[in-house]
């Protein structure tokens, strides 16, 4: 018996829902909730929404809590002393605070539409290659799979001006050896460097499963009609990519708000404060200097930031209807 | 429209204007792999000397696991977060996305709670930090690798749920009611006959989650104190010394943590990509 | 994925070890909490605990430490459990310990910035609590005052109360390539001026790719650039701050120092802001440079054959003078061992008699054998060391009546991020020297008057 799938043009085999044997003829009407059902459904959400509510809920209404009181810890016990703003307060005048922000920004800016470019690139790459797509697709996944601590390593162990394979390469060849890593540029576009070679792979992967859904009639229909490979893609094909592309672009921007682990090993956040973004400069104010409310402060201005900005982009999604820029 | 499944691909041809672009980023990608692997068997006098000499030495792996370094313990520490991360996200997403996908909530409350548990992923982790010290602190959990597990379930949840979510729509409703209909209870039609049909997607939540702890550092830095109770990228991290010089070690551990993913990613690579395929082409 | 008919047999399975891996995760969760020993004496404080369990960091000589301790433990029917953490995760365990209420640890292992603010907040008890006759033995080494603490005048002093133990007696000394003295002409200099010399001949003459190799790297947690160019101020006449807590750091005293210092640093590396621990001690081990000065404890690396280019060919002496005082200035780096505050007094006994016993002339010996650097003076005379220690102790012996502190105030924790920025950005060029100091020494009174001193 032939069940009908949900997804027209499922690529693989076949689901295995077609093996399942029914006995009994298919109801047309669906019968109306049971009791068991009621009540399974809600267990069956319970464990999401007790993690929901107990690792995330909890902890940011505690997180707010922190921001507004001086907090210290006293024999294992929190010591709560509410102080209303004055938190906030220290903000605007902390220099390497606002300097974090700016970093944050700037590294955005710079690593989400490289990755997401060269990503997509990547995948009509490998789309159109014959004889290395096997191989790419297999190496290519590398970086996006490795640990950022390592990834780190590697390319510590690259750049390091005294050490590193790069300036052994560059000296055999007769150049200046460089010392980006001294530097304050030098460091932020090392950073940069390490964030495009780390996750441009995982755009590729989105952007080349998405390719493979394209409907082959359609570029064969463009193809028969006489277009050219170059108009093939810019009129069908990336259009049809953009949901995925904005889906990429969606991830590499909360992956970049939240980086912390490659600049902590590579950079430690220097030369001086140079490469500190914002989740290292929350990190060192919580634990080295200890000042829990202030660092609480700046989580709590960090996720607000983060909220306008999704808002804006959930307005713009509100304001193209029939456009999904979710992928399921 | 039935078609019989092809893969878009356009005519067997030789594209050397899409093979050279792939060489070199495939090149791009491949050498600082291969250089670690290398450095991890040169004995420290080649790293740190000027010029190319090439030796091989099993001197790094072997200080480096060492039965009194902690290393050793650390590899233990991850493979105990891991498992339970990916336990208790393949339970309680599976759960969830059943209960979303099959079992009759309003498309409304459906978006709420996805939209809910989406939010979390938007959050940077370190923000949270200090919220998730002071909970983990007051339950009695911090520094374990108990509150650890916990911890990373909660930022992979999500995911877990959504695309748990995503392989139940695709398993025919019908299916569900006929079970029903021959008198099995929700539980035991959801265990025996519905999830079994969306094995595939367990199958690429556990392989994603996996991934996802095995490398997470963020919370083993600021939840542990370092040393034997945290896990391995945090004693990685450990190896920049201010006394001492552990390049070769660095490279050693490094290798030893990311070559069972890459050989993971390898051996399971055709089903990686189609797993990850049909997650991403909507029904 | 397969046969609907096989898939529920093997999901039963996988139910299953969800479950055992499950309630495994929760028992090794539960097995880690607190993660440390509770004393062998009973609970209420009767007798004296024999089975400890102290932190340390990782370091060269973690294995002597923990060689001391398992001799120890056979000796009192006990076991001593070394748990070992990085560097910045150390001190972060042991302030989670006072914060946290319960005692993981049996001692504190405080490197020597630490030490102010630990017995400033009176978080570790004076060794008189339970010892009311304890004096320390003349034989100890002081380092400049180092075990004493003078709770009234908030500063370690030589009348103050003994509060730790002094543990791998760690200066900084100069080390230099003797093989290229003596290809080169060169004697062994005294001052710094003279290794400059040295240094500029040697790379003049390309027999060697550094002249000197120093540390002009910044950190943020730690002492760096700090404690490689602490023995120049010093040496100079600067130093952080004079009696009245002033600052001291732009005079021109301390402005000569970090002359001479960058004078030093034109012949290392092109960057010096890079230059770590790790690039100094890799320099002079892979045959890069002639001269250095670096804390003891990188030394044995040095001569190690197996790793190091230079095995064999290096000579030892005590840190340089600066050529118009004449005085030499060897910055201490030591680790103290002190009692946790709020220790049950079994345990606190327990560990007093530990730490009593590392530092006697018989703990020590095993201390050294295992190769630490002692912290009695008994020690530099013995012959029963290894045999790489044989060359560097001497230079450390002579440097003993020199020694000074390294930053051990109160609010090190503030000061020295500040000060290794400051340092780190003069040396490498980037502020004028004069008016990078005088920037530095604003910041210097700031952070001493918060804290309460001078002001």
């Amino acid at each position: 018996m032939n069940l009908p799938t949900n997804s027209p043009g499922s690529r693989v085999k076949p689901a295995s829902a077609a093996d399942v044997t029914v006995t009994t003829p298919r109801r047309r009407t669906p019968a109306p909730p049971r009791r068991s059902l009621r009540s399974f459904r809600v267990v069956a959400l319970l464990p999401l929404a007790v993690f929901i509510l107990v690792f995330a809920a909890y902890p940011t209404i505690q997180l707010v809590r922190m921001s507004l009181s001086d907090v210290g810890i006293v024999g294992g016990e929190f010591v709560w002393t509410p102080t209303g703003l004055s938190n906030y307060a220290q903000f605007p005048d902390d220099d390497i605070a606002r300097y974090s922000f700016l970093i944050t920004i700037v590294f955005i800016a710079v690593t989400v539409p490289a990755t997401v470019m060269l990503g997509t690139l990547l995948a009509i790459l490998v789309h159109r290659s014959s004889v290395l797509a096997g191989l790419a697709r297999n190496v290519l996944l590398w970086p996006a799979l490795i640990a950022p601590v390592v990834v780190s390593v590697i390319w510590w162990l690259i750049l390091s001006p005294n050490f590193g394979t790069l300036n052994k390469v560059l000296e055999s060849l007769g150049l200046p050896p460089q010392g980006w890593l001294g530097h304050s540029s030098g460091a932020v576009f090392s950073i940069i460097v390490v964030d495009i070679w780390h996750w441009t792979p995982l755009v590729f992967i989105l952007i080349y499963a998405a390719i493979q859904g394209i409907e082959p009639d359609l570029v064969e229909a463009a193809e028969v009609d006489g277009a050219t490979q170059a108009q093939v893609y810019r009129h069908i094909v990336i259009p049809l990519l953009l949901p995925a592309i904005a889906a990429a672009t969606l991830i590499r921007l909360t992956m970049g708000a939240k980086a912390f682990d490659e600049m902590y090993v590579l950079t430690k956040g220097g030369p001086g404060t140079a490469t500190t973004l914002a989740s290292l400069y929350i990190r060192n104010v919580f634990f080295d200097r200890l000042d829990l409310g202030y660092g609480a402060a700046i989580s709590v201005l960090v996720i607000a930031a983060i909220t306008v900005v999704m808002i804006l982009v959930a307005i713009g999604r509100a304001l193209r209807p029939g456009r999904e820029l979710f992928n399921g | 429209m039935a078609r019989p499944a092809t893969v878009v691909r356009p005519a067997r041809r030789f594209r050397p204007g899409a093979e050279i672009p792939l060489a070199l980023a495939t090149l791009i990608v491949f050498l600082p792999v291969a250089l670690i692997i290398v450095l991890s068997v040169q004995p420290l006098v080649n790293i740190i000397s000027p010029g190319w000499n090439f030796g091989l030495t099993t001197q790094n792996y072997a200080a480096v696991f060492a039965p009194d370094q902690p290393y050793l313990t650390q590899l233990g520490n991850s493979t105990v977060i891991v498992v339970g991360t990916v336990a208790l996200c393949l339970t309680a997403g599976s759960l969830a996305g059943y209960s979303l996908s099959r079992l009759g909530w309003s498309p409304r409350t459906t978006v709420i709670v996805l939209v809910a548990a989406g939010i979390i992923t938007l959050i940077p982790p370190m923000a949270l930090v200090p919220g998730l010290y002071v909970t983990l602190n007051a339950i009695g959990l911090l520094g374990s690798l108990l509150g650890l597990v916990l911890l990373n379930t909660v930022f992979n949840l999500p995911f877990a749920s959504v695309l748990m979510k995503v392989y139940f729509d695709r398993v025919p409703a019908e299916i569900r009611e006929s079970a029903l209909v021959d008198g099995a209870s929700e539980f035991r039609t959801f265990l025996q006959v519905m999830l079994p049909l969306a094995a595939p997607g367990a199958a690429a939540v556990a392989i994603f989650v996996a991934i996802m702890s095995w490398n997470e550092f963020l919370f083993g830095l600021t939840m542990t104190t370092g040393g034997r109770t945290s896990p391995i990228t945090v004693g990685i991290a450990a190896l920049v010394q201010p006394y001492q010089i552990t390049f070769g070690e660095m490279a050693a551990l490094g290798t030893a943590v990311a070559m069972p993913i890459i050989v993971l990613a390898v051996v399971a690579n055709r089903w990686i990509v189609a797993a990850v395929t049909r997650g991403a082409v909507k029904g | 994925m397969g046969n609907a008919r096989t898939e529920p047999w093997r999901l039963n399975r996988r139910r299953f070890l969800q479950l055992s891996l499950g309630s495994s995760a929760l028992l090794v969760g539960c097995g880690d909490n607190g993660g440390g020993a509770l004393g062998e004496g009973n609970g209420d404080g009767e007798g004296t605990a024999t089975s400890l369990t102290v932190p340390a960091n990782e370091s060269p000589w973690l294995s002597a430490y923990q060689e001391a301790a398992r001799t120890y433990g056979e000796q009192v029917d006990g076991e001593i459990t070394v748990r070992e953490f990085p560097y910045d995760g150390l001190r972060t365990a042991m302030v989670n310990a006072i914060r946290g209420g319960t005692q993981p640890f049996d001692l504190f292992h405080m490197d020597e910035p630490w030490t102010g603010e630990f017995y400033d907040n009176e978080w570790a008890m004076p060794l008189t609590d339970i010892d009311s006759g304890f004096t320390l033995d003349q034989n100890i080494i002081t380092y400049d005052s180092l075990p004493t603490w003078n709770a009234d005048e908030r500063r370690h002093a030589e009348d103050g109360e003994v509060m730790g133990l002094p543990i791998n007696g760690n200066i900084n000394i100069f080390i230099y390539r003797q093989d290229l003295y003596d290809e080169l002409g060169l004697s062994v200099p005294t001052t710094f001026e003279e290794a400059y010399e040295n240094g500029r001949i040697a790379q003049d003459r390309g027999a060697v790719r550094y002249g000197y190799v120093v540390r002009a790297q910044g950190t943020d947690s730690g002492q760096s650039i700090v404690y490689d160019y602490m023995p120049l101020m010093r040496a100079y006449g600067g130093d952080w701050y004079d009696e009245n807590w002033q600052p001291a750091v732009n005079t021109p005293e301390g402005v000569a120092g970090m002359e001479m210092f960058q004078r030093l640093l034109s012949l290392g590396p092109p960057q010096p802001q890079t230059v770590g621990q790790a690039e100094v001690i890799a320099a002079m081990q892979g045959g890069q440079a002639l001269q250095v000065h670096v804390v003891a404890a990188a030394a044995p690396q040095f001569e190690d054959e197996t790793a190091s280019q230079v095995a064999g060919q290096l000579g030892y002496t005590k840190m340089l003078a600066a050529e118009t005082t004449g005085q030499s200035a060897p910055t201490s780096g030591v680790w103290s061992l002190a009692l946790p505050r709020e220790l049950p007094e079994d345990r606190a006994r327990g560990a007093f008699d530990f730490i009593n016993w590392l530092l006697s002339e018989e703990g020590q010996q095993a201390f050294t054998a295992a190769g630490g650097i002692p912290t009695r003076t008994e020690l530099y005379d013995s012959t029963d060391v290894s045999e790489a220690a044989q060359k560097y102790l001497p230079a450390i012996r002579d440097s003993l009546d020199d020694v000074r502190s390294s930053v051990r105030y109160p609010f090190s924790a503030e000061m020295l991020p500040v000060a290794e920025r400051s340092l780190a950005s003069i040396a490498a060029g980037e502020t004028p020297v004069q008016e990078g100091l005088d920037e530095l020494a604003d910041e210097l009174a700031r952070i001493a008057s918060e804290a309460g001193f001078g002001g």
